[in-house]
């Protein structure tokens, strides 16, 4: 997994310096132009990400990352995507209390009493924090509320 | 003179009773931030950032510096009562805090290393308040070209640190600095990386990112290794202001020095760009080692052994300070984020900031006064909420972080897509912090990378680009030789140490 991500940082140099190719790198009259910076980082990431995939590549026996809870790290990162793809669909309130109680679910399921408090009570004090004492924007979702 | 009225304008501001609040509010989270073992302050501040976008921009800033050195305060009790440090600064703090609380002397190492906190970050404000004018001053005679070496030297120093991961830290410098380059070019006009998408002509704010990578990376590191599945760890027992919760005069006498010569040291290393408090309180502690007459005791229970990390992680919280505030260049990830706080309520820290907003500039420097001796009572007086606090399991913590996160990152600009780029950036910060890139190195850079930008393109068109501008003037060729000596020193000690494994190989 190093080395992959190693080459995703790669990859991401190459598309980068390739897209900063596309700007000037001087002006006519010789100063800096748009590409004149992103260039520089360009090869820079390229040179440094390039050695970071040859000494990755050497080394990829030696690695052993295996963790017993990577699966379950995934499935935190699941809940998450979903619970912001929710955001705009089911409203902030609904969502959070879904996020909160399937992560309590996952993790805690043997508290069922604890966890539906917890569900319940800590979105609605997001929500008065955040929409009422801060003023600030919170996704609203099909039914027109937060 | 100067000093004395700058410092009654900064207690006029910081001592109203609604920042005086806020001071208390931030310290307490800090503390609570700093207990809570795999989140850091770097985190803690900008998750915390948009709760405090509705507040007036001093009385904001005052809380959020709060947060930064109260966790200092807070990282230490877990250090010492379950042999965890609650951030990196604190590691040091367990090599002799956690053998004393197993003595039974818990009480008195709490108490002490509230007192070496609270010394080595008012030693650290008042030399804030002596040099901070003065580098200023000098900061105003820099142009363009020392600005552009610095940046350089901020980030290459933090890198440096990072030991063998040198090149990874690198790859997250640049990294941070691409991400940078998105949005209008300010001199062209030209659009750089924006696909056409209206949210990005702005540029990617540093906001969600650095939530993405410090709050959500975290979480996701702490989930890796199961700390979501831990029950709460048995600690050691603290008798509440009872017998023996106090510290003997023993404890006292033998510390004296030491929480100075911790603050001093640990000032100056925090002044520097990249070493930061962890490298400040194991300097400090190794530095107390040497000069103890009972080296033998360090590591075994040794107060000094507390108290002089203690100091120093404190006071480098308050140097590092001085460049963020004078120059406006952080050190590392907390003061970037506090940096991105600045230019979020359009302060631009840096030489004039102290000129054109004195009231702001000063009344934080005074804040942190007010906010050590709100620290030092909170430690003492609080210590059993913190304990409490200490034995909430990480499953019930874990989605209200999430909640916080994505909420407070979407509330920002009401902006979904910034909520996906959290989230990127969260999945992102595990994978370097897994793999030992570092996450603080990419937003240094993010935060910096527009300054870096357009100082060197306004110095090489004041030299009609030519480079030897960095050789001819002098404080950019002392600059530029600090960063050649930092590029060049780790290579050849690798070198003499290879040679001299090699030779040791051969004898044997």
């Amino acid at each position: 997994m190093k080395l992959a991500f190693s080459l995703f940082f790669f990859l991401f140099s190459v598309v980068f310096t390739a897209l900063s190719l596309k700007f000037n790198f001087l002006t006519d009259s010789g100063r800096p132009d748009t590409g004149f910076f992103p260039l520089i980082i360009g090869f820079g990431l390229l040179l440094f990400t390039g050695l970071s995939v040859y000494h990755d590549f050497k080394e990829r026996m030696k690695a052993s990352e295996k963790s017993i809870y990577g699966k379950e790290m995934v499935w935190v990162a699941v809940f998450m995507t979903v619970f912001i793809f929710l955001l705009n669909i089911l409203g902030s309130l609904i969502s959070m209390i879904l996020f909160i109680f399937s992560i309590l679910l996952l993790f805690n399921r043997e508290k069922m009493l604890q966890n539906i408090s917890i569900s319940l009570v800590i979105p609605i004090i997001i929500v008065v924090m955040f929409d009422f004492w801060l003023n600030a924007s919170l996704p609203k979702g099909f039914l027109g509320f937060v | 003179m100067d000093l004395l009225s700058n410092l009654a304008l900064g207690f006029s501001v910081a001592v109203t009773p609604l920042n005086l609040l806020f001071v208390t509010v931030g310290a307490f989270i800090g503390m609570l931030v700093g207990v809570i073992p795999g989140f850091g302050p770097s985190a803690g501040i900008a998750i915390l950032l948009p709760i405090t976008l509705s507040l007036d921009p001093t009385s904001a800033i005052i809380m959020l510096a709060g947060i930064y050195y109260g966790s200092m305060y807070g990282g230490t009790i877990t250090s010492i009562l379950i042999n965890t440090p609650g951030e990196s600064a604190t590691v040091a703090s367990t090599l002799d805090g956690y053998p004393l609380a197993r003595q039974g002397r818990a009480g008195p190492a709490l108490v002490m290393q509230a007192i070496a906190s609270f010394v080595g970050g008012t030693v650290g404000v008042i030399l804030i308040c002596s040099l901070a004018p003065w580098f200023a001053k000098v900061a105003m005679s820099f142009g363009p070209s020392e600005y552009f070496m610095l940046v350089v030297l901020g980030l290459l120093m933090l890198t440096v640190m990072m030991g063998e991961n040198q090149r990874y830290g690198i790859v997250s410098a640049l990294f941070g600095f691409a991400i940078a380059m998105v949005g209008v070019d300010v001199v062209s006009g030209q659009q750089r990386f924006t696909f056409g998408s209206a949210e990005l002509i702005n540029g990617i704010d540093f906001i969600p990112v650095a939530i993405g990578l410090f709050g959500i990376g975290e979480l996701l590191s702490c989930v890796y290794e199961g700390n979501h599945r831990e029950k709460p760890q048995d600690m050691m027992k603290v008798k509440m202001f009872g017998k023996g919760f106090w510290p003997n005069a023993v404890d006292y006498i033998e510390t004296k020095w030491t929480m100075f010569r911790g603050s001093v040291l640990g000032f100056v290393v925090g002044v520097l760009p990249g070493a930061g408090a962890t490298i400040a309180s194991l300097m400090s502690y190794s530095l107390e080692k040497k000069m103890s007459k009972t080296p033998e005791k360090f590591g075994k229970g040794a107060m000094a052994g507390l108290v002089a990390p203690e100091a120093a992680n404190n006071a480098a919280s308050s140097g590092a300070m001085i460049p963020l505030l004078t120059l406006g260049i952080p050190g590392s990830g907390s003061t970037a984020v506090l940096l991105g706080a600045f230019l979020m309520w359009g302060l631009q820290p840096g030489p004039l900031l102290m000129i054109e907003h004195p009231e702001f500039s000063w009344g934080l420097i005074t804040s942190m006064y007010m906010g050590n001796i709100v620290l030092l009572l909170v430690n003492i007086v609080a210590i059993p909420i913190f304990v409490k606090a200490l034995q909430v399991p990480y499953k019930l913590l874990l989605p209200v972080i999430v909640v916080l996160c994505v909420i407070g990152t979407y509330s920002l600009h009401g902006s979904i897509i910034e909520t996906w780029i959290m989230l990127i950036c969260g999945v992102l910060g595990f994978f370097m912090k897994l793999y030992g890139y570092s996450p603080a190195a990419t937003v240094l850079a993010l935060v910096l990378g527009p300054m870096a930008e357009n100082t060197l393109r306004q110095t090489l068109i004041a030299s009609s680009g030519s480079f030897s501008v960095f050789v001819q003037r002098p404080v950019t060729l002392s600059l530029l030789i600090i960063v050649l000596i930092a590029i060049v020193f780790p290579i050849i000690m690798r070198i003499i140490n290879k040679s001299r494994k090699n030779n040791r190989d051969i004898v044997a």
